[in-house]
């Protein structure tokens, strides 16, 4: 059978020669999703400011969230976004928060990157789409952390002020980024 | 220099073998079962199940102390925040101004933090026994359209790549008299700007670079593709399955069927 299976793609014509539409999507994709992603992953993890004074710890995961949905769209922010943190996440050694991570990363990348590029991205735009988003992610981690994974009460709260924090600083940078990289890459506007 | 740390260590214990979706749907179920458990005696069963199955997997203490001292500090968090916040119960240890800590809610707190060591601990038996790759064909093989699986495959082998990419270049930017850890938080997180644009328009070439490769390499000729490696159940991995399943269901049937107060 699997004989069988193997003439068939031999069979076949290569699509790149027929030059018909490929169930799959494009190449150039590929390879900028799965850069996006890993540079979502390497930034959340790298770049760990501490921050003394609350014993917590902030990281820029957040400003790439938005960067990959300011640049490229909505699409790219949520996939790059929430596959990207999730799989920090993994990596770290903080797997119970990937499937939160996941939802909560991928739609504050979806929500910042469909409000952020109305009208061609405007400022206002731009701060909407980071309080929206934001919104969303603080809140799925909420009630993630109080009903799912029954952190309590206490401590669900407690993660709140930080995301705030945290959403303000990576939409700021996040927006910085967007601004400069498509200043250096002018190709990337579209 | 931090370093990217991967969990995953190269062994040969029955761990490594299992097929990785088992693993998968083992995590699953072990996070439903410590959802449903209800006492504290046995959620600290279901903990130190999990943790004999970490040694079982063999895996190297540095790396196992990493995790677990993330994990300890979690539980410790919990049970300390969790009577603070609930007052109900009777028996009243003692007060702190107007806040009552009640026997009852330190227990309640205690479980919790087990419960959430439980679904801690459980992703490391994952993420130690099981290769990013193989994690990959796994998600493929559950249905994971092949192109997206192939985006995930090349994020994870480039997320150390740009790890080194973000540490060479916050050295030649400090080389360059920036300043990374001084002034206010928002200070610092702009400072940062300077590091990330460099790594961001080098990665977004290499992006470039590599959909060339993709295509010179006919990614996407063929619609049905055919793999090297395929990963398959072996009789071994169906009594994995059983077991895992048998793990969930005969606790469940007893607290919902049976109504054990577990």
């Amino acid at each position: 059978m699997a004989e069988d299976e193997q003439r068939d793609v031999v069979k076949e014509k290569p699509r790149i020669l027929s030059g018909g539409d490929s169930k799959f999507v494009s190449p150039r994709t590929v390879a900028l999703y799965g850069v996006l992603t890993a540079l979502t992953a390497a930034i959340t993890y790298m770049t760990v400011i501490p921050f003394p004074p609350t014993r917590g710890y902030f990281n820029l995961g957040e400003a790439m969230v938005f960067f990959s949905a300011f640049t490229f769209g909505w699409r790219a922010g949520a996939i790059c976004g929430g596959v990207g943190s999730a799989a920090a996440d993994l990596l770290a050694g903080f797997g119970m928060f990937a499937p939160t991570t996941l939802l909560a990363k991928g739609a504050e990348g979806l929500v910042a990157g469909t409000i952020g590029r109305l009208k061609g991205g405007k400022p206002w735009a731009y701060a909407l789409g980071i309080i929206c988003g934001g919104a969303c992610m603080i809140t799925t981690y909420f009630l993630s952390e109080w009903l799912l994974l029954d952190f309590g009460l206490g401590a669900a709260i407690a993660e709140i002020p930080t995301n705030i924090a945290q959403v303000a600083i990576g939409g700021t940078v996040g927006t910085l980024l967007s601004h400069y990289v498509k200043q250096s890459m002018p190709s990337l506007g579209k | 220099m931090t370093g990217f740390l991967d969990l995953y260590s190269e062994k040969d214990t029955f761990l490594h073998r299992l097929d990785p979706r088992v693993k998968l749907l083992a995590v699953a179920l072990i996070s439903v079962l410590a959802f449903i458990l209800a006492e504290l005696l046995y959620l600290v069963v279901l903990l130190c199940f999990i943790l004999l199955l970490l040694v079982l997997a063999r895996s190297s203490y540095g790396k196992a102390f990493f995790a677990l001292k993330f994990v300890i500090r979690f539980m410790i968090l919990i049970t300390l925040l969790w009577p603070l916040f609930d007052r109900s119960g009777t028996p009243i240890l003692f007060s702190i101004g107007p806040l009552d800590i009640t026997e009852p809610a330190v227990w309640r707190g205690a479980t919790s933090a087990v419960r959430v060591g439980c679904f801690a601990t459980v992703w490391y038996i994952l993420m130690f026994t099981t290769s990013q790759r193989d994690l990959v064909r796994a998600l493929v093989k559950l249905g994971l359209r092949f192109d997206y699986g192939l985006a995930l495959a090349i994020s994870f082998r480039f997320i150390p790549t740009f790890g080194l990419t973000i540490e060479s270049i916050k050295d030649a930017q400090r080389a360059r008299a920036l300043e990374l850890d001084r002034g206010s938080i928002l200070r610092r997180s702009r400072n940062y700007v300077s590091i990330l644009v460099p790594t961001i328009v080098y990665a977004l070439r290499t992006a470039d670079t590599l959909a060339l490769t993709l295509q010179s390499r006919a990614y996407g000729a063929f619609s049905n593709r055919t793999y090297l490696r395929e990963i398959r159940m072996r009789a071994s991995d169906y009594v994995a399955l059983t077991v895992v399943v048998l793990i969930l269901l005969l606790p469940a049937m007893a607290k919902y069927i049976c109504g054990v107060r577990i």
